[in-house]
């Protein structure tokens, strides 16, 4: 029997109570025990006297989707425990809410969600217009179908560096899922911890939308942090100033940072600025979204002052901070990376060394991918003594 | 009920209200931005957030809900840093400059910042960079100066159920606008204006507004163009119920002639129709004439207001609008009236001017009779020489005898045989008279008189009218419709011309004329003609018309003192109609020169309630008829709403209306007059939106 069949064979009491005793956490916008957050909804559908409901989604703040791998591999199990969340509060009106580019993936899923009475569509949560509904993250309803079936294992979702999702067992530390070696930090759901974050359960690591992700000496964390915030940007429905206005602010100091123009306040404002949008918005997204920067800054201060003080990205990331010469030792005078080099930077003869003007250089790395040699340099430190006339090769001194 | 208490103050609250309301209406002012009274709570700006004690952290009054014993603290170090950071980030995304912006001195979110006080100069300003929308009628969107409260959206969607306006995200800015922004009126825009009533910034403006007009009257403009100020948009509806009896009183509690109204007023309101920025201007003077035409009188008829006897004398001199408007009101605030005509009937130019192919004469009989029957008196054929001698009989003594005396020019021929005034043949072809026409017929003027003249000399039997006037086709002040239809009867309209001289020895043989190049008015509005050389032309005919104007028949042997042509001079036309002899007022045509019916009946009210004072009365004449009206502010989409056209009146051919006095205009059909209403923006709903309530307006605040 499915586990839909089985809660229908019992009342609508007896599965609130089996919901209870299961302890499942709610992995979505109100992080705790599930039967705690239906109980809730039906008390506010009371008070605001609306309709209750369920509705399955994605946090609003996760802009990486690993998650809803859970749904792709299994879509008719996170109908079931929809349909399971339904029965308990006893309500009809159910939905399911994918992020708004999957268009495709709800009108596959439009056929098997009718049979259990699920309307699928995209799009962020809006919590106003959905007041005394449960909002449940879809890896939840998982959860419950997987207990109903009497499959339930308390785990966490991960996907680590990107690969396929997959359900890891309450108690494995975060070091046994990946490679730390040369780890300088680790993405742990919305925040950038330490290494040694490592140590840590998966279920205290706060991995909500299952993103696992070492960074090693070649990521920089001011880059990673600011491509982050502007996911969020890309992501915010803009209608609460603390998201909208904060997002923008925060994203744009570590913009700075990376380019060479950070100032020393932009420390202290991205740590009140992101602080206050913790509690200033009614959804994930404002409230989430904040702890990249918040933590990135706090457990990465050396990288910071790097930045903003030395003006050095010292992964060698930022390509505003970096410099990039032609090795004349070592630059054979093929003329590849004159070929590709997408702003004509690079100026050569056959059999010269070749010399590279940085003032409209991007930094992309084409000319040092396509140079067999390895002759072109992105460094962090000085460029050192190089040709500023047509040289032979070799004849270099 | 609970008691909660804000800053020390308890307050008795009702359960589960929202704690900003609750302050607010209590004289606490919290500041808010994204709350508006008649909107659902948001939540969004944070403007409002408070501490609540036992709990943890801030949280938005506008979302709280009160709960007995609840202790609340606006301004705790805590809230006010949330706050500042709150309006700091918020003005991130907004102009910098205020001066230049046309809410400047209005804007809800600069008294904010003046309240707040937020620090400046931390955060990266941007400029949203969008091209304000100026293609929509009526309303502007200059989506830069837009914080995102989100009021016009949930006005637009909640209020309205319009749903027009939605939040739009272009790149990485969330701005307001229709869907693929495409213009208001093929979104389905109604136009009533609810978006730019709660917008706090300039960033839903009204194209109408401008600050020499009043708000209210800007906002409802045939209002407040109606010189009686007919509450239009309220009958409107009324009609577009079916409820023609309560239109009906609503237009009574302003004028006692609405079917004569409905068939003849020049209808100013139309030109100020809001609607004709959409589309076409509401057909406003048909569906009065539908209504008035539908009616039982239900709310009017024996009902209204009665004064008991007053035992005072009024002796109103003309029967037109203007007297017997006066005269049913004089009456209804216990006065005895009597009305004194010269002519066998009363309605003056409404019955001797206005021919009865416009306005049935029956009609007038039908209203003024509801007049005569609230105990006024009327005399006919009675003409008053000596207004003074009245005195003896009468406490107070109203002139109305409007404009009686056709103006003639001075110019050669003008006393030739054949040459008529208007008055007079207007007045002669109504009672049935011989006019003195003849067969070809030149009517000099460009007015609606002017056309009434060459119409009914149509219908008398004229073989050719021609009409010349000195103003250029564009600018002559007849209604559109009177001359196109005038065209269409055959009649040759001959613009931008003067008028040389009336050729002829003994009887007239015709008109000479000049084209005229230019027409305009000097600094001391005398008229500067400049006519084309060599244009002198000829037409031939029998008869002149002169319909250049009419005065009061009247010389100072009347013993009142005069004013500009001819007119019975009043200490002020608007404020005070006393004359040069105490206990003698006058009203209408005879003190402002021709204007209007609906102009004659708003003097007569004002007459009637100074005289009423004079009197001993209190001068309230005002009458509450129509039973109340709670409009749904719910007015929903309508697809196409914009783009709805003016119902048209059903109106005979010319081959079948120009040999006769018949009616010909039969108004707009039933099967039209509820689509006609249903065009209406109800520019009047807005008024009913909640004002913003500012920290200047709270005495505490003020103080602190």
């Amino acid at each position: 029997m499915s586990a839909y069949e089985n809660a229908k064979t019992m009342s609508r009491e007896d599965v609130m109570e089996k919901i209870a005793a299961l302890t499942i956490q709610e992995a979505g916008l109100c992080a705790g025990p599930l039967a705690d957050r239906l109980a809730a909804s039906l008390a506010e559908a009371e008070e605001e006297k609306k309709e209750t409901g369920i509705v399955a989604a994605l946090n609003n703040a996760d802009t990486d989707y690993v998650l809803l791998e859970v749904l792709k591999n299994d879509p008719e199990k996170v109908l079931q425990g929809i349909a399971i969340a339904a029965m308990a509060i006893g309500t009809e009106n159910k939905t399911l809410c994918l992020p708004e580019r999957e268009t495709e993936l709800a009108d596959s899923l439009a056929q098997l969600a009718s049979n259990y009475h699920v309307e699928v569509m995209t799009g962020l949560v809006n919590l106003r217009a959905n007041k005394g509904r449960a909002i449940i993250h879809m890896v939840t309803a998982a959860d419950l179908a997987d207990a109903f079936a009497g499959e339930y294992v308390p785990g966490v979702y991960v996907s680590v560096n990107g690969e396929a999702v997959k359900k890891v067992p309450n108690g494995t530390r975060v070091g046994e899922l990946a490679d730390m070696t040369d780890a300088k930090a680790l993405i742990l759901g919305y925040s950038m911890c330490r290494p040694d974050a490592a140590g840590l359960a998966v279920e205290e690591a706060g991995i909500t939308n299952g993103v696992v992700k070492v960074l090693t000496s070649h990521s920089c964390v001011v880059d990673e942090t600011e491509k982050r915030l502007m996911a969020s940007r890309k992501q915010s429905c803009g209608k609460c100033v603390f998201c909208r206005e904060g997002l923008i602010q925060l994203q744009y100091m570590q913009k700075e940072i990376t380019e060479g123009r950070g100032k020393g306040d932009f420390v202290d404002l991205t740590k009140e600025i992101g602080e206050a949008m913790c509690f200033s918005t009614p959804c994930t997204l404002g409230q989430n979204s904040s702890k990249i920067a918040l933590t990135a800054m706090e457990n990465f201060p050396a990288e910071y002052e790097a930045h903003i003080k030395k003006k050095k990205c010292p992964s060698a990331v930022c390509t505003k901070l970096v410099n990039i010469y032609i090795d004349p030792k070592h630059c054979n005078g093929c003329g590849a990376c004159e070929t590709v080099c997408p702003y004509d930077c690079i100026e050569g003869q056959p059999g010269y060394i070749h010399m590279l003007d940085d003032f409209d250089c991007t930094k992309c790395g084409k000319c040092t991918e396509v140079c067999e040699t390895g002759a072109i340099v992105i460094t962090t430190g000085r460029v050192p003594r190089v040709p500023y006339r047509l040289t032979k090769v070799g004849r270099f001194r | 009920m609970g008691v909660i208490t804000i800053d020390g103050i308890r307050l008795e609250v009702e359960d589960g209200k929202n704690v900003l309301e609750c302050a607010l209406e209590n004289g606490i002012y919290i500041p808010h931005l994204c709350h508006h009274k008649d909107l659902n709570p948001l939540g969004s700006c944070r403007m409002c957030i408070v501490e609540v004690e036992g709990h943890e952290g801030v949280t938005p009054a506008c979302t709280l809900k009160a709960k007995d014993g609840m202790v609340i603290k606006t301004k705790t170090p805590e809230v006010t840093r949330l706050r500042m950071l709150a309006l700091e980030l918020l003005l991130a995304g907004h102009p910098e400059d205020c001066s230049t912006c046309p809410k400047y001195g209005n804007c809800e979110l600069q008294m904010l910042i003046q309240y707040i006080g937020p620090k400046t100069g931390r955060l990266k300003m941007r400029a949203k960079g969008f091209k304000p929308e100026e293609g929509n009628p009526l309303i502007l969107h200059d989506m830069n100066r837009c914080v995102l409260c989100g009021r016009c959206v949930r006005a637009c969607n909640e209020l309205r159920g319009v749903k027009v306006l939605q939040y739009q995200k272009k790149e990485l800015e969330t701005y307001v606008g229709t869907l693929h922004n495409r213009l208001l009126i093929d979104s389905d825009c109604r136009f009533c204006g609810a978006c730019a009533e709660v917008c706090p910034t300039g960033t839903i403006r009204d194209k109408l507004m401008n600050s020499e007009v009043k708000k209210e009257d800007a906002i409802v403009p045939c209002r407040a163009a109606c010189p009686a100020h007919t509450d239009i948009p309220r009958y409107i509806r009324f009609v577009k119920e079916g409820n023609y009896d309560a239109a009906v009183a609503v237009i009574r509690e302003k004028a006692p002639f609405p079917k004569v109204l409905g068939y003849i007023c020049t209808h100013v309101c139309e030109l100020e129709c809001k609607r004709k920025e959409v589309s076409q201007a509401m057909s406003i003077r048909n569906i009065k004439r539908y209504a008035a035409e539908h009616e039982t009188g239900l709310y009017w008829k024996g009902k209204g207001k009665q004064l008991p006897d007053t035992g005072k004398k009024v002796c109103v001199v003309g029967g037109g609008p203007a007297g017997l408007t006066a005269a049913y009101y004089l009456r209804k605030q216990g006065h005895d009236v009597t009305v004194k005509e010269a002519l066998p009937t009363v309605g003056g130019m409404m019955a001797y001017g206005i021919p009865s192919y416009r306005l049935p004469r029956e009609i007038i009989a039908e209203e003024a009779k509801v007049i005569e029957e609230a105990g006024v008196k009327m005399e006919v054929n009675t003409r008053v020489e000596n207004p003074v001698e009245l005195l003896k009989e009468y406490d107070a003594v109203l002139m109305t005898i409007g404009g009686h005396k056709g103006v003639r020019l001075p110019m050669a021929g003008n006393d030739l045989d054949g040459v008529l005034l208007n008055i007079d043949f207007l007045r002669n072809a109504s009672l049935g008279k011989e006019t003195g026409m003849g067969k070809r017929v030149i009517v000099l003027g460009g007015g609606n008189v002017a056309f009434d003249c060459a119409r009914t000399a149509k219908r008398l039997g004229a073989e050719e009218i021609h009409l010349a006037c000195l103003e250029a086709r564009d600018v002559m002040t007849a209604d559109d419709e009177e001359i196109e239809q005038a065209q269409e009867e055959g009649i040759f309209v001959h613009p931008a011309q003067t008028f040389e001289r009336i050729t002829g020895e003994g009887h007239v043989t015709g008109v000479d004329f000049m084209n005229v190049k230019s027409f305009t008015f000097d600094e001391n509005r005398r008229a500067i003609i400049q006519k084309e050389e060599g244009s002198e032309h000829h037409i031939d005919g029998d008869t002149v018309i002169f319909a250049t104007g009419q005065r009061p028949d009247l010389t100072e042997d009347c013993g009142l003192k005069l004013g500009r042509a001819n007119s019975i001079a009043v200490k002020d036309m608007d404020t005070d109609k006393s004359t040069s002899v105490e206990g003698i007022f006058a009203a209408g045509d005879v003190i402002y020169g021709t204007k209007s019916v609906i102009m004659a009946i708003e003097s007569g009210r004002q007459a009637a309630s100074q005289i009423d004072r004079y009197l001993g009365g209190d001068g309230d004449i005002s009458e509450s008829l129509a039973p109340e009206q709670n409009p749904d502010p719910w007015i929903g989409r309508v697809e196409g709403f914009g783009y709805q056209q003016r119902k048209q009146p059903q109106v005979d051919g010319a081959a079948e209306r120009q040999d006769n006095f018949g009616l010909f205009d039969h108004g707009i059909c039933d099967g039209d007059i509820c689509g006609e209403t249903s065009r209406c923006l109800q520019c009047d709903l807005r008024l009913k939106i909640s004002k913003p309530r500012l920290w200047g307006d709270f005495a505490e605040s003020k103080e602190a």
